[in-house]
């Protein structure tokens, strides 16, 4: 896809990197992404990806089902190797150890196993140390450090396959900011929270971007709410199709017509520039919050089927709306049950 | 019950039971600190295939008339890590290619012996384990190479945990995610190849399994979860080569009698917690 956006990024990221990496002036780019193409067997599940991640960017990876953002994320990992292109990790996250990881599933779906929280939180410390491995009395101070930011103190002593959901997403993102990494990547990390919950995460991880300074590359196929928490996008599907802040998306033609002006609107939450046209249909901004996020929620997932005719997503979108609009207490049910720990 | 003290203090004057209690619980401390770490990774049934392997090189060993221990543990070994290729490579479950080699193995074995002719007896003190054939050179090998592996585990423990807990978040995290695994299997071999003399091949894996299900009955945290493990298995082998001298049984299967009891004790603990 010839996109404008694009080549305006590729040019800004040879005139950057030709600066001197550790330049105080310019932001510093730390990860980038050279035509990375990756493959599952025979099967090409990203073709071409080239971005780049500035040091204090928070970027939300959405993206269809299948559209090679969970790979692209592994890839980023080192866990699989891009069949072409590469990464060159810069500045102050060159090693491992200097990333946090937040995988998408919670625990390995072993309710019984037997680690407590805070063995669990202390394994993010274990990569940034040498053989013989130690855990010091300084170290479990970080640990519950970490535990009562993400107000989880209570949990320490508990067993991590007898907590919630949410509680348990909770621990593995202290497990992954325990050393104080200055990368977090994270997999579909709301996937299994209910609203308040994500609210809340979400608060945690805006935070850590502009207080901390943490850099966050969030994987999501919840393209409609993703857009009011990152300040970045980089849409896939198979490739890039957009890389570049909410404004640019918004402002971009290519992207009203690759997802219709409804859409696109509704994914680059700039409210605040919003057409008269647009403010005609208020469904949009008057939605109690959960509500909203539930209902683009349903929308990432049908992007994948929807990509053909811009126009069929739209009716489809409208139709979504007001349904949820009208089935708001059993969401509220589902909400509920989502909420219940464990036996 | 005076009796059975009677005999204690009879049994604890004879040199082999000594050995067989020393070496016993040795082994039954490398078996339950991997224990943990084997069966949290779904792979309970290598410490029976692994058994199997060295139930085959003891006799090759017999065959040749070579010390069974220095035969079986490099080749233990070798089946340990080609069962973990086989899993990696040939689109196999684990628990398949421990079949394969598994039974690949008593084959070898009973058809080594059936040529061979003439060390069935001893053959057989392997399958079902004898204290009595405890030389002084294998408790001194046994007594080494079991402290090797708990010390190895030990140095090891926050790795074997990460990758245990999750295989790739610690790959993502940086750690040699393989070296573990082969690790493991190298430290379960040596384990197996020492304690087929006990408890024998057909028993040994409940050594693995069982003290570490069962202290995965009653505990929260892994450290301790292992801790407790070693506890009843220590115990659970000192019961044992009490009990089979004084009613005159087989060691292992009042070993594993031993830990069958005290599984059903922790069972009912965790029944009556609730």
């Amino acid at each position: 896809m010839n996109n404008p956006d694009r080549v305006n990024l590729n040019e800004a990221q040879s005139i950057s990197a030709e600066q001197p990496p550790k330049s105080e002036y310019l932001k510093s780019i730390i990860l980038k992404a050279d035509n990375i193409t990756l493959k599952y067997g025979r099967h090409e599940v990203l073709t071409d990806a080239s971005f780049t991640v500035e040091a204090g960017d928070y970027i939300g990876i959405v993206g269809p089902n299948g559209s090679g953002k969970t790979s692209l994320m592994k890839a980023m990992l080192g866990l699989i190797t891009p069949t072409g292109g590469q990464f060159s990790y810069a500045g102050e996250v060159r090693d491992n150890r200097f990333i946090g990881y937040l995988p998408q599933k919670v625990i390995s779906g072993d309710p019984l196993f037997p680690a407590k929280v805070r063995e669990v939180i202390a394994m993010g410390l274990l990569s940034s140390k040498r053989f013989p491995k130690h855990l010091s009395q300084e170290d479990y101070k970080k640990v519950d450090g970490i535990l009562s930011r993400l107000k989880i103190g209570n949990l320490a002593e508990k067993k991590i396959g007898n907590l919630s959901g949410g509680q348990q997403q909770r621990v593995l993102l202290a497990r992954a900011l325990v050393s104080s990494p200055r990368l977090l990547i994270l997999d579909e990390p709301t996937s299994a929270l209910d609203p308040k919950v994500r609210e809340n995460f979400y608060g945690i991880l805006k935070e850590l971007n502009e207080q901390d300074g943490v850099t966050i590359l969030l994987v999501s196929h919840d393209i409609g709410s993703i857009g009011q928490y990152t300040k970045k996008m980089l849409y896939l599907d198979r490739t890039v199709v957009f890389f570049g802040t909410y404004g640019d998306f918004c402002h971009s033609q290519d992207m009203t017509h690759y997802f219709g002006p409804l859409s696109q609107h509704k994914f680059c939450w700039q409210h605040d520039d919003l057409p008269e046209t647009a403010s005609a249909k208020p469904t949009f901004h008057f939605h109690a919050p959960h509500i909203h996020v539930d209902h683009v929620h349903a929308h990432g997932q049908s992007i994948d089927h929807s990509h053909e005719s811009d126009e069929g997503f739209l009716e489809e979108s409208n139709d979504e709306l007001q349904r949820v609009g009208a089935k708001e207490p059993s969401a509220r049910k589902t909400e509920s049950s989502d909420k219940e720990a464990r036996p | 019950m005076m009796t059975f003290i009677e005999s204690i203090q009879q049994a604890v004057q004879y040199d082999f039971i000594l050995k067989a209690l020393l070496v016993g619980s040795l082994i039954a401390i490398s078996a339950s600190v991997l224990g943990l770490f084997l069966v949290l990774k779904k792979y309970s049934m290598i410490g029976d295939g692994l058994a199997h392997v060295s139930f085959a090189t003891v006799a090759i060993a017999l065959w040749l008339s070579a010390s069974p221990l220095v035969v079986s543990i490099p080749i233990v070994i070798l089946a340990s890590f080609f069962i973990l290729k086989l899993s990696e490579k040939a689109s196999m479950h684990g628990d398949a290619a421990i079949s394969l080699v598994s039974s690949f193995s008593i084959a070898m074995a009973v058809l080594i012996a059936s040529v061979a002719k003439g060390f069935n007896v001893d053959l057989m003190s392997y399958l079902f384990g004898s204290i009595l054939v405890i030389s002084n050179f294998d408790v001194a090998i046994s007594a080494a190479l079991s402290l090797v592996v708990i010390v190895t585990v030990m140095f090891f423990y926050h790795d074997l945990f990460a990758v245990t807990f999750d295989e790739e978040y610690a790959q993502a995290v940086g750690m040699n995610t393989k070296f573990y695994n082969y690790l493991l299997a190298v430290l379960t071999s040596i384990t197996i190849a020492l304690g087929i003399r006990i408890v024998g091949t057909m028993l040994i894996s409940s050594l693995i399994v069982f003290p570490t299900v069962t202290a995965l009955q009653v505990s929260k945290g892994f450290r301790m979860t292992i801790l407790i493990a070693t506890v009843i298995s220590v115990v659970c082998v000192v019961l044992g080569v009490f009990i089979s001298f004084a009613y005159n049984l087989p060691t292992g299967a009042v070993i594993v009698l031993m830990n069958a009891i005290a599984f059903a004790l922790a069972f009912l603990i965790k029944a009556l917690r609730r």
